[in-house]
């Protein structure tokens, strides 16, 4: 299995409150640079070692009745949809590397305060390289910070929007084209299914797929979308420094595979979950 | 490509003509031909039947057309199309390579109804599980140490099975818990034998190889408590859905990426995890040698280059009513 690695690796860091200087600070830790832009702005911009970029803007709001929220939007002509976190006290998490990033609130899956954000720039093959931006990003608060959105957080596969609570918060952009988050073309990450357990009905019949021991196949986190949000998904690369595993797993547990440990970041998700390496311990460089 | 495709490093390919009917040298060939890549020749099946008398009968009302079978003049058995019964014509009994302590043997022969065909034997056990191929004038094979895949690429002839018997597969599949990596997650397959395509039995038509709900055969053993404790599950016959299966991802048309290439995966094999229930879960025992899957219909046939060798495509599935992404298998014909 081939799994794209940045050149230094993750950072996991896990704070409680101050979510807007605690997220641009870990970002600028693991690469990210601020760029100059439009006030009262804080622009991030990411360049992947493919030379693929992006930029995130940021910003402290106070929306009144929902309060004090950190604002984030990507793109670098703020394309991209606008999540909303609200500042509460609460014990966040970030899993952040040189080009993308994993917000949440430990223990919590869809939070309707809008504690998930993600987004970042893939791995793409290089016969299928696009010159300058390129970018995914999924979050709850999308509107509002009370909604909570279908985020990796809550399922690998993309669904269909649901009015009311669960809007689709994914929306990716490649080779000059954006793909609103609003439909069946959505980002999502792909992962093995087989049509073996016909008794299980709940999703078109299909069923997750393991190995005998019911352990997990692993596969790279595939991502993609398509060209507009109701096209067919084209696969655009892989997540840098992730994995999909093919069974449910319980948010925010560790495993170690292939020498590394990696952290689950998607809750009981019938078909699968989405890990991210976590910081090597270090000791290996003493062989050198 | 070795992270998808797990190498024999000893695979071959052949054409076997039945232009002229299925000969004896057709079965030599194909005999020859498994045992160049590490197949053992165990056997010359030389008890044969060589005269098959008719002799209709009416049993209950209803007429019967068993065949009195001779070998010289002595009267060895009595064979019914419609019921089975003594079936050997000719042939020979071929053995894959030991993997893993296991084998799978197959008996193949002239079967004087339904032409070319083979009986395969799990674990040093009797024949069993007859796979009727028919009369078509060229079988394309590809095997190496374990495994045999036969696709029918001629026209079928006369009184053959056309239609249903396109294709054969055997195979002791790769097993994760061999991988002296020791680098991928361990499924505790001690042994894994399947068996698709082809005519099941006489009364039963079996069908192609597909990517989705293949007719299989498969025995498998396991361990689910620790080393030294087997839960043996026996040989399933599994005539039905849930059969072997290939895994795939879930999109109702072709998964490509922007460059319009497809998905490489590796060829996953799976059998229900309960070889008694036909609606149990399907779970990955593990992979077919020396293939891939895509995930995108490409026609049967199709040749492509890839990490320097050539592959040819000898399954592929379209769109799925349960939303499965569509597949082809391609498997190594020349290194």
């Amino acid at each position: 299995m081939y799994i794209p690695h940045t050149p230094n690796g993750p950072k996991i860091y896990t704070f409680n409150g101050g979510i807007f200087e605690n997220v641009r600070d870990t970002l600028k830790a693991v690469g990210w640079e601020q760029v100059a832009g439009d006030e009262p702005y804080t622009w991030l911009k990411a360049t992947s070692p493919q030379g693929i970029w992006t930029k995130l803007r940021m910003r402290q709001v106070n929306l009144g009745y929902y309060g004090l929220n950190t604002e984030f939007t990507f793109g670098n002509a703020s394309q991209g949809a606008t999540y909303y976190v609200r500042e509460l006290t609460g014990n966040f998490q970030i899993v952040a590397n040189c080009c993308q990033f994993f917000m949440s609130t430990v223990g919590v899956e869809a939070d309707l305060k809008g504690s998930t954000i993600s987004g970042g720039i893939p791995f793409i093959p290089p016969s299928s390289l696009p010159y300058g931006e390129c970018w995914w990003s999924t979050g709850d608060g999308i509107l509002s910070p009370f909604y909570a959105s279908s985020t990796f957080r809550q399922a690998l596969l993309n669904k269909v929007f649901q009015a009311g609570t669960y809007l689709v918060g994914r929306d990716a952009f490649f080779n000059g084209v954006y793909c609103g988050g609003y439909d069946t073309g959505s980002p999502r990450l792909e992962t093995f299914v087989c049509a073996g357990g016909i008794d299980y009905t709940s999703f078109d019949q299909l069923a997750n797929i393991n190995y005998l021991d019911d352990s997990p196949i692993y596969l790279p986190a595939l991502i993609s979308w398509g060209d507009t949000s109701v096209e067919q998904h084209k696969v655009r690369g892989l997540l840098w420094d992730a994995m999909v595993g093919t069974i449910p797993a319980v948010l925010d547990s560790q495993i170690m595979y292939d020498t590394q440990n990696w952290i689950n970041f998607t809750h009981e998700y019938y078909y699968g979950s989405l890990y991210l390496l976590l910081p090597s311990i270090g000791f290996s460089n003493y062989s050198y | 490509m070795k992270q998808y495709v797990k190498y024999t490093g000893s695979s071959g390919y052949r054409e076997i003509d039945l232009s002229h009917g299925v000969t004896t040298l057709a079965l030599m060939s194909l005999m020859e031909f498994v045992n160049s890549v590490g197949w053992e020749v165990k056997d010359q099946l030389t008890s044969y039947v060589d005269l098959y008398y008719m002799n209709p009968t009416y049993k209950g009302g209803s007429m019967y057309r068993p065949y009195t079978c001779y070998r010289g003049s002595d009267v060895i058995g009595y064979y019914d199309p419609d019921f089975g019964g003594l079936t050997y014509y000719g042939g020979y009994r071929l053995r894959t390579a030991t993997y893993n302590g296991y084998y799978v043997e197959m008996d193949i022969y002239d079967h004087p109804v339904y032409r070319f065909s083979i009986d395969t034997i799990f674990g040093g056990s009797a024949p069993t599980y007859p796979y009727k191929l028919g009369g078509y004038t060229q079988w394309n094979c590809f095997a190496n140490p374990y495994q045999l895949i036969m696709v029918a690429y001629g026209t079928p002839s006369s009184g053959d099975l056309s239609g249903y018997s396109k294709g054969f597969l055997l195979s002791l599949p790769y097993l994760p818990s061999t991988d002296p990596d020791k680098l991928e997650i361990k499924s505790r397959v001690d042994y894994c034998g399947v068996v698709c395509g082809g005519l099941g039995t006489s009364s039963y038509v079996a069908g192609d190889i597909t990517l989705h709900d293949n007719n299989s055969t498969s025995r498998i053993r396991l361990d689910f408590d620790t080393n030294d404790s087997y839960s043996p599950v026996f040989d399933p016959y599994i005539p039905s859905d849930s059969g072997l299966q290939f895994p795939v991802m879930r999109t109702l048309q072709d998964l490509m990426m922007v460059n319009d290439a497809p998905i490489i995966n590796p060829a996953f094999i799976s059998l229900p995890s309960d070889p008694s229930n036909l609606n149990s879960l399907s779970k990955v025992v593990g992979n077919l040698w020396d293939a891939f899957v895509v995930t995108q219909y490409i026609p049967r046939g199709t040749e492509i280059t890839l990490d320097g060798k050539i592959w040819q495509c000898i399954i592929s599935q379209g769109e799925s009513t349960l939303r499965q992404t569509p597949g082809s298998i391609f498997v190594l014909k020349e290194e």
